[in-house]
């Protein structure tokens, strides 16, 4: 990329974070609600134990994304510790912090510069999975997460002896940092496959 | 595949890698310094300092990893620290083929970028937790989060910009 079509893609990007903050705003909840049966199905894969309806709800003052969970089974967190089958387990995220993700990744793929028409329909092909990858990849351990989180507060405080599941160190991950470095990861991928497309012609 | 994807394919790997290699050595810090001594000396202090300098009447006070006065509360935990976001720059500019003196150069101006950023940010959160609350939620958890992100990327393709001819020759 040449240094003048670096500095240029500044303000575009800066424009793209501003249209689609405010398309998130306006649309986010009705995006999120659209993509429900995904994400239910994910947290399926992600949390067999648990069970329960997703629910979008209010959440002083925000709208939430609520998973209304309860152990699908007995959930044995210690030798001595087990949390019953029934046992609700309620966990909820704003959609607004679930719709980071998504608006870090567009912003990239529609703010940065394409050289040919034809790789801007690429870019957009492969940007809608992509989109579906980051919301799946994020949200449904964003639930599971906090779930988990409290489970292993509830070990932690009798003394079980719980290796913290591989859901809880994603969520963290993501918490921490990783729900911005994984949206720009993909969207650079998804541009070198948009113009590697471009090679090839 | 061309030679262009590689060295993007090459960035994205090294990227996740420092990161994750940051993230880990992050999480290695006990919860108590980082409350007790990096957040208090390096966050909270300075943040209530700022804020007594704009407003003297807010009379913002330090207490631990607590920013309070008599109108808001403010608690600094992991992730509100601008660490995740210092990660990134520091992935970002060693995954990119850049000489050593610019890597140097971007890792110091990234990281008093990111802690420029993050004092306006704390600060910012302050005034409206203090007078306009209703907007918090939305500004703290959607917008400023990726606003930042926004602006230090743009930041950093200036950087790139510096080190792209020095990327070129060592090819």
């Amino acid at each position: 990329m040449q240094v003048a079509e670096l500095r240029g893609a500044s303000w575009r990007l800066l424009l793209a974070w501003v249209a689609l903050s405010l398309l998130g705003y306006v649309a986010g909840e009705r995006l999120i609600a659209l993509l429900r049966p995904a994400l239910a199905v994910t947290l399926q894969q992600i949390a067999p134990a648990l069970t329960g309806p997703l629910d979008l709800t209010d959440h002083r003052g925000e709208r939430h994304l609520r998973f209304n969970a309860q152990a699908a089974q007995a959930l044995t967190l210690g030798a001595d510790l087990v949390v019953p089958a029934g046992q609700p387990l309620p966990a909820s995220a704003s959609i607004a912090h679930l719709l980071v993700p998504l608006v870090m990744l567009g912003t990239a793929l529609t703010g940065w510069p394409t050289r040919h028409r034809a790789e801007r329909w690429r870019r957009a092909l492969w940007g809608l999975p992509a989109m579906l990858f980051i919301l799946l990849a994020t949200a449904p351990a964003q639930l599971v997460g906090l779930i988990e989180m409290s489970l292993q507060t509830y070990a932690d405080g009798h003394g079980a002896d719980r290796s913290p599941p591989l859901v809880l160190g994603w969520m963290l991950l993501l918490e921490g940092g990783g729900r911005w470095v994984l949206p720009i990861a993909v969207a650079v991928l998804v541009i070198l496959a948009a113009r590697a497309g471009q090679g090839r012609r | 595949m061309a030679p262009s994807s590689w060295s993007g394919l090459r960035f994205v790997l090294l990227l996740m890698v420092c990161y994750l290699v940051c993230e880990y050595a992050y999480q290695q810090v006990p919860d108590a310094v980082l409350r007790d001594s990096v957040y208090l000396h390096g966050f909270v202090r300075p943040a209530a300092t700022v804020v007594n300098l704009i407003a003297p009447a807010e009379q913002a006070i330090a207490d631990g990893n607590l920013l309070r006065s008599p109108r808001a509360l403010l608690e600094i935990v992991r992730g509100c620290d601008g660490s995740g976001v210092l990660f990134l720059v520091i992935a970002a500019v060693l995954a990119f083929p850049a000489r050593w003196p610019l890597r140097a150069l971007g890792l110091l101006g990234g990281a008093l970028l990111v802690y420029g950023l993050n004092m306006v940010r704390l600060v910012g959160l302050y005034f409206v937790a203090a007078y306009h609350g209703g907007w918090f939620p939305l500004l703290h958890t959607y917008l400023v989060p990726s606003l930042v992100i926004v602006v230090v990327v743009i930041c950093y393709m200036q950087w790139v910009a510096l080190a792209v001819p020095n990327a070129d020759a060592g090819r």
